[in-house]
């Protein structure tokens, strides 16, 4: 059985449960998610 | 009037009943052949399995929507194609009548058929493990892993074990999200350190999860999925065992074998081991009588589209994934979502010394099956009109966005949002990575826990065809 060895640093656990960062990365993944729903949305010539 | 007949109600069939509907309401004759009576939103009853949300909350009636959208709703299986005299034959739910449908256009969207007999001892009905593949088979894990719960609260110490079992599964995703929703389900409750959690898999690595995992740029870095899976993996202490398949199981030993060759043997107190897909059981008969499924299928029973087919893993590309999911023999056939033949895996695969296969086969779930039912839709009606069709919906062309969830909760959840793009790399498009790096994310956090979160009430708000639901893609 393995046991898996890379590890999150501090500063990333940090930031994964900041409520304000994380209420940025929120509203930056939601503009990035409507950004790829576009580019999946390109190849409907007749939508 | 045309005659539109389509077969299943998931992402793929349902987009594509709402989009028919919206567009050629008292035009055409839109009918949907499916057993089920509700749509099932398969991304929650992860939630389900450990618990935490009543199926329920995962469903709703087909037959309202239906009739919003006047789409006919046959509540059956389907049985049969005669593409050459253009009809099928399906099976009323819960009886062993049959019925004739003529169509003009069939769009096979029937998902995939849970092959639990290729292992034996897999699964609830037949064997020893638990799925969450289905709202009965969720609501039936979730029984049993409370029952479990009970046992280590009185002192019990257990073993469980989740992941795929056998060497061709798919859908990884949903067993990394069970095994950390079980993980932080049993932190809350004080019971984690009474519990060993394993993580079985035939990735080829972690963090692969059937899509030959993914790169992100982070700054300067490049963090990839393994990286997240494997930090993820040590924070909650889960151990694992990748590059594995299941040969069988019995009610207490799951016995695998790994690509190196070695049989092993893990103990076991509880399993959700997911099982491998195949097509739906359906025959294809053309004229003559003659059965005609090796030519419209490919040999798991997945309907041919126009893909390229036959290409040895490190030759596909991007340009050989389907584009428009017309069948390139009967015209007026498609197929979208887990229902179509890919052309190959995403994720390499091998086999064992022994030759044993093992290779993870192309997810192509949620979005992605949405995307594919909707090019098929748009595809039937530029047919209608008399053009060719134009849509496309290529999965080296479209990108995946999946959250995968860790803990449910607006304060405490958590989750790992991921978007790649395109789904099948695309090295004749982006020679170095397949992929545009710029545009992929893998990342954990709470953010995630959100995402999940409001795409179930989007999702359920927009497949019910509610005010608005154009707008929510």
């Amino acid at each position: 059985m393995a046991q898996a060895k890379f590890r999150f640093s501090d500063s990333d656990k940090r930031r994964m449960h900041s409520l304000i960062y994380q209420l940025f990365r929120a509203i930056s993944l939601a503009f990035h998610f409507l950004k790829l729903v576009k580019v999946a949305e390109k190849g409907y010539k007749t939508h | 009037m045309a005659k539109i007949v389509i077969a299943g109600s998931g992402f793929a069939g349902h987009y594509a009943a709402l989009i028919l509907g919206d567009r050629l309401k008292g035009q055409h004759e839109i009918t949907v052949v499916t057993p089920n009576e509700t749509f099932n939103y398969i991304p929650s009853l992860i939630w389900v399995g450990v618990g935490q949300m009543p199926v329920e909350k995962t469903q709703f009636p087909l037959k309202p929507v239906y009739d919003k959208f006047g789409i006919k709703y046959e509540r059956a299986f389907l049985t049969e194609v005669h593409p050459d005299e253009n009809y099928v034959i399906i099976q009323p739910y819960g009886t062993q009548d049959t019925k004739k449908l003529d169509y003009d256009y069939l769009l096979v969207a029937t998902g995939p058929k849970l092959n639990f007999d290729a292992t034996p001892g897999l699964g609830p009905d037949k064997g020893y493990t638990y799925s969450v593949c289905t709202p009965p088979h969720a609501v039936e894990t979730a029984k049993a892993y409370l029952e479990l719960v009970k046992r280590l609260e009185k002192g019990d110490k257990a073993r469980i074990v989740i992941g795929t079992g056998h060497g061709t599964c798919t859908c990884q995703g949903a067993g990394f999200e069970f095994i950390t929703n079980v993980h932080n389900d049993l932190v809350d409750r004080g019971l984690r350190d009474r519990v060993e959690l394993i993580w079985l898999s035939n990735e080829p690595k972690l963090g692969d999860f059937g899509i030959d995992g993914l790169e992100a740029k982070r700054g300067s870095l490049i963090f990839t999925s393994e990286m997240m899976a494997e930090a993820i993996f040590y924070d909650y202490d889960i151990k694992y065992e990748i590059r594995s398949h299941v040969h069988k199981v019995d009610e207490k030993k799951i016995y695998t074998e790994n690509i190196e060759g070695e049989f092993k043997e893990i103990e076991y107190d509880f399993a959700m081991l997911l099982p491998p897909f195949a097509g739906q059981p359906i025959k294809w008969i053309d004229k003559d009588g003659n059965d005609i499924k090796d030519k419209v299928c490919n040999p798991a029973g997945f309907v041919k589209v126009d893909a390229v087919y036959g290409k040895p893993y490190e030759e596909l590309d991007g340009p050989d994934w389907p584009k428009t999911y017309q069948n390139p023999i009967y015209k007026n056939i498609f197929a979208a979502g887990i229902a179509f033949a890919p052309p190959g895996p995403l994720s390499k695969p091998s086999k064992s010394p022994n030759g044993t296969l093992i290779a993870p086969a192309p997810p192509r779930t949620g979005y992605t099956a949405e995307l594919s039912g909707k090019a098929a839709a748009l595809n039937i009606i530029d047919m209608i009109e008399g053009r060719e069709p134009q849509n496309t919906a290529s999965m080296a062309e479209t990108p995946g966005l999946c959250v995968a969830s860790m803990k449910n909760g607006i304060f405490d959840g958590m989750a790992g949002t991921i978007a790649i793009f395109p789904v099948a790399r695309n090295r004749a498009k982006y020679p170095e990575y397949g992929r545009d790096l710029d545009l992929c994310v893998a990342e954990p956090g709470k953010a995630g826990a959100w995402f999940k979160l409001g795409l179930h009430y989007a999702f359920l708000w927009k497949l019910q065809g509610k005010p608005f639901w154009k707008l929510i893609p």
